[in-house]
């Protein structure tokens, strides 16, 4: 069994606004074991950026952290620490943690990347963050390293380029070996391909594959593109309302999703063998988070809603050892209702192909 | 009387950036629109597509071709009544929910821009009334009205988006990149809603997207651009099922899919060009409408 | 609670609800966006007791000569140099025997009236040449940008004090001398926010949809670009009277017997040490109203910028 170094625990946030107070997190319980590549999915608002803030240390203004832990554990200077990231100071925060021991890449490489500034030196910069006391010649070796790493072939021309004389891939690689610099052990992803091209973006996610896999690295992929998590992820949390509403492997989401809100997205996305004439979508929007919610938060967007949904939020249920889903379906007294017609052809043709 | 609605003949867009240099946004594009159909226009960030888009809607002035809309010229100088065709038979849906919508007028003045500049001849309940069927033809009810675009989802906004081109009930519709900012749940919306509005109408779309599997699924023809040039053109069938373009297969290749365990094995493709590649090379017809740029 | 609910369920619950919505609505309040920027700027204590302040001083200013029966411009020797309260003078008089406090209404009120007047005409100035400017961009752009270059690269004191010799001294040429170099400013403000404006897809939208430019400049453009402008122009009132004051400081100011806050200050400190009255009441009414201004317009620009 792997370690778990990332434990999430009951994180409930919420952000005030004119509008009253947005609960955008309400009641968020995950782990994270070492090496493994775990995928956030849902549309947007459901929290999947306002649940990774705190992890990263990130305090706006207007965030209320309600409740929870943030449970991590890492090698520290003084041996392996377990800390609550919610409790312990910002100093310690700054010093051994953000940007170090967890790092993040966002979906434009140009926040992270300063436009006046050579490449090479941008990551000289961020190498001499976390290793103070290396020479000149070494430091320009691990530049070179870092990026060698990222699969950068022409590394001295690159050196020397400013960031908007590359393109939006290469700029993502460099923002990956900046991350990379101060050697993570997590690394937090959000959206890190929606702005490539498909042909870059699978490059980018090879990268991060191999990375993950050499360094043993742990990953947390926020994004909405089910074809992304498909590729990269080896668990899924679908969330929804600030929830996880089911979590499992990959092969549970993808094969035997349970949820009518993962079903819903599952079959929103055209697959290119399908030929419906109008794609599944799910009606209706998010539910107004400053408002009480009571019973399921997706029931109004239901179209296999139960009366109970009105009145009660559903519990978690197993389906199996790694799978849980947050639906009455589950429920022994619920009828028996299967997953639509399109979606279940298209698992049945895309396990016909694996098993073949 | 010929069955296209739009010809886009040798289009060329090239933009100054110093005294002695340009860029070819577009080199020697052409393709037609039949009426009502779907014409679908992929490329990666950067290929020209949206300039296309633009040239043909008349935001660029196009360097070289020419553009026939409804059978009347618009490239070049354009007089009084082309311009008014163009202005009210053309609508463009733009990328960006957030940015599309002035975001200090209500919901109901942003849907009315059209009607107030071309449909001088209507009152204004006459223009509300319209502005309300658009409202509930885009799945939205007369609360709508009155509210500004930052109260509005993404998918909301863009149906608001759709809703002001639609009102003024075009022959063409251009959707840059329509969907590419909104969720997948919200992209199948919007996509059924243009196929919906689209049967309702008989309007011709224009969709440019870089997602292969939305264009698949809206569109009648489908054109490939790279590097500013179209590489191949072709019904969707021909496409998908018999691309000649090995960019074109590296694209195919390259689309997501739902499923882990292909998706895990998966290898990126490699496929590399320039530009002066492709600069002496001309569009040849492989099989009836199926055309690809290759060698003289 | 849980139990208790529980207990409520029955085989019922579990039946289908069927109560799928097929159009949105939209439910809660709609706010515009000037309505937001108010109840921000209600919300900023600091920012509202400015206003309190500056109307005060405002109403002093234009009703204070009224409340008193000296004349602020009238010499009266045998009263001349009274500490404050002395025969009914509040802020007592200066070395000539005038009223100080009639003179700081009277002087507040010019101050006030220039510096509002010279910035509305920078601000109608400015903005059109803003707008103008960054909308057309290209040779159009390039000419004006030009110009302003140029005017920007006289240093302002130097303009200002050679107008105002030139010209007669008085209200119309200080307003002239400042109005001719603070409209720059503005324009630049502006020109750089149509700039950002300009490419946004509204723009486009407008103009796919046939808008005339000049519709597009003032119903399009210059409502997203309202905020910056209210900010610039609140921020530029205090500096508009700083420079009035510091004109009538080194005498370029209004003629006398007129009073200013800065004829009066350059009158007073010279006495400041035998009679500290004399200036501290201008300098407090000047202090205040820079304050205050500033306050606001800090405010303001906070409450854009959260809206």
């Amino acid at each position: 069994m792997k370690e778990t170094i990332l434990k999430v625990k009951n994180l409930a946030v919420s952000y005030t606004t004119y509008r009253g107070k947005v609960k955008s997190v309400r009641g968020l319980s995950f782990k994270l074991k070492k090496g493994e590549a775990l995928a956030l999915v849902g549309e947007s608002g459901c929290g999947k950026s306002a649940s990774v803030k705190p992890i990263m240390g990130e305090h706006e203004a207007n965030q209320v952290i309600e409740s929870g832990e943030i449970i991590f554990t890492y090698d520290g200077p003084q041996g392996e620490e377990t800390v609550d990231l919610l409790k312990i100071d910002d100093q310690k925060m700054q010093q051994e943690i953000k940007g170090k021991q967890i790092a993040m890449i966002f979906q434009d490489p140009m926040t992270s990347l300063d436009p006046t500034m050579k490449i090479g030196k941008q990551i000289a910069e961020a190498i001499k963050t976390s290793s103070h006391d290396l020479s000149s010649a070494e430091l320009t070796d691990k530049v070179r390293e870092l990026i060698d790493m990222v699969g950068i072939g022409h590394i001295d021309t690159v050196m020397n380029q400013y960031p908007h004389q590359l393109s939006g891939g290469m700029r993502q690689r460099i923002v990956i070996a900046i991350a990379l610099s101060s050697d993570p052990s997590l690394l937090i992803c959000d959206e890190p391909t929606t702005a490539l091209d498909v042909t870059i973006q699978a490059r980018i996610l090879n990268l991060i594959k191999k990375l993950q896999r050499e360094r043993g690295l742990s990953v947390i992929f926020i994004t909405h593109n089910l074809g992304v998590v498909a590729n990269v992820a080896d668990r899924v949390n679908v969330m929804y309302a600030g929830k996880i509403i089911e979590t499992g492997s990959s092969e549970d989401i993808f094969f035997d999703p349970r949820h009518p809100y993962t079903w819903g997205l599952l079959s929103a996305a055209p697959d290119v063998h399908d030929n419906e004439e109008k794609l599944p979508t799910i009606n209706g929007t998010i539910p107004d988070l400053t408002k009480e919610i009571v019973g399921d938060a997706f029931a109004p967007r239901n179209p296999y809603a139960l009366e109970i949904d009105f009145k009660e939020e559903p519990p978690m249920f197993s389906v199996n050892e790694h799978h849980e889903a947050a639906t009455w379906l589950l429920d022994e007294r619920a009828p028996k209702i299967d997953m639509p017609e399109l979606l279940q052809q298209r698992i049945m043709r895309m396990r016909g192909e694996v098993y073949d | 009387m010929t069955k296209n609605i739009l010809e886009v003949h040798h289009l060329k867009q090239y933009f100054p950036v110093s005294r002695q240099e340009v860029v070819k946004a577009i080199d020697d594009v052409s393709f037609n629109i039949e009426k009502g159909e779907t014409f679908g226009l992929v490329g990666e960030s950067g290929s020209g597509k949206t300039t296309i888009g633009r040239a043909i809607i008349r935001l660029h002035d196009p360097t070289e071709g020419k553009v026939i809309f409804q059978g009347e010229t618009i490239s070049g100088k354009l007089n009084k009544k082309n311009q008014e065709m163009l202005r009210s038979d053309m609508q463009m849906i733009f990328q960006d929910p957030m940015s599309s919508l002035n975001p200090r007028k209500k919901i109901s003045d942003i849907i009315k821009v059209g009607l107030d500049i071309h449909r001088r001849d209507l009152r204004e309940p006459e223009k509300m009334k319209l502005v309300y069927d658009v409202l509930r033809t885009v799945g939205l009810d007369e609360s709508f009205a009155v509210r500004y675009p930052k109260e509005l989802s993404g998918g909301q906004r863009q149906r608001i988006g759709i809703a002001r081109a639609v009102v003024m009930n075009p022959q063409l519709i251009i959707a840059d990149e329509a969907i590419s900012a909104l969720d997948v749940s919200v992209q199948a919306q919007v996509v059924n809603l243009l196929k919906q509005i689209q049967k309702d109408t008989g309007s011709a779309l224009l969709f440019i997207a870089h997602d292969l599997a939305m264009v698949r699924h809206i569109s009648d023809h489908i054109g490939v651009i790279h590097l500013g040039h179209l590489i191949e053109l072709g019904t969707t069938e021909q496409i998908f099922e018999n691309p000649s373009h090995s960019y074109t297969k590296s694209l195919l290749e390259s689309i997501p899919v739902a499923n882990p365990v292909t998706e895990r094995g998966k290898q990126p493709t490699t496929y590399s060009a320039t530009k002066a590649d492709y600069e002496n090379q001309s569009m040849v017809e492989v099989e009836t409408g199926h055309w690809v740029l290759t060698e003289k | 609670m849980i139990r208790n609910m529980q207990s409520t369920t029955n085989n019922n619950d579990f039946s289908l609800a069927n109560r799928e919505q097929k159009v949105d609505h939209y439910s809660g309040e709609s706010l515009s966006f000037i309505q937001l920027v108010f109840r921000n700027f209600a919300r900023n204590k600091v920012a509202l007791i400015s206003v309190l302040v500056i109307i005060l001083i405002a109403l002093t200013a234009f009703l204070g000569p009224q409340l008193s029966h000296f004349n602020p411009d009238t010499p009266d020797p045998q009263n001349s140099n009274l500490t404050p309260g002395q025969n009914g003078h509040w802020f007592g008089t200066d070395n000539l025997g005038r009223d100080i406090f009639t003179r700081v209404a009277a002087g507040t009120g010019i101050s006030l009236e220039v510096a509002f007047v010279a910035m509305i005409i920078d601000l109608i100035i400015g903005t059109t040449y803003g707008l103008i400017s960054g909308y057309f961009g290209g040779k159009v752009d390039i000419i004006m940008q030009r110009i302003t270059e140029v005017l920007s690269t006289i240093p302002m004191i130097i303009i200002v004090t050679l107008l105002v010799l030139v010209m007669k001294p008085g209200i119309t040429s200080i307003i002239t001398a400042m109005m001719l170099v603070g409209w720059i400013n503005m324009s630049r403000i502006v020109r750089a926010q149509v700039l950002k404006i300009k490419n946004e897809e509204y723009i486009l939208a407008a103009k796919t949809m046939g808008m005339p430019n000049s519709k597009i400049i003032f119903s399009e453009v210059l409502p997203n670009a309202m905020g910056p402008i209210v900010t610039t122009f609140m921020f530029s009132i205090p500096n508009a009277i700083f420079l009035e004051a510091f004109l009538a400081f080194i005498g370029l100011g209004v003629p006398a017997p007129l009073s200013s806050l800065g004829t009066m200050i350059n009158d007073g400190y010279t006495q400041a040490i035998v009679f500290p009255h004399m200036v501290i009441f201008p300098v407090l009414f000047l202090a205040l109203i820079m304050l205050g201004f500033n306050i606001i317009a800090d405010a303001i620009r906070d409450a854009i910028e959260e809206s």
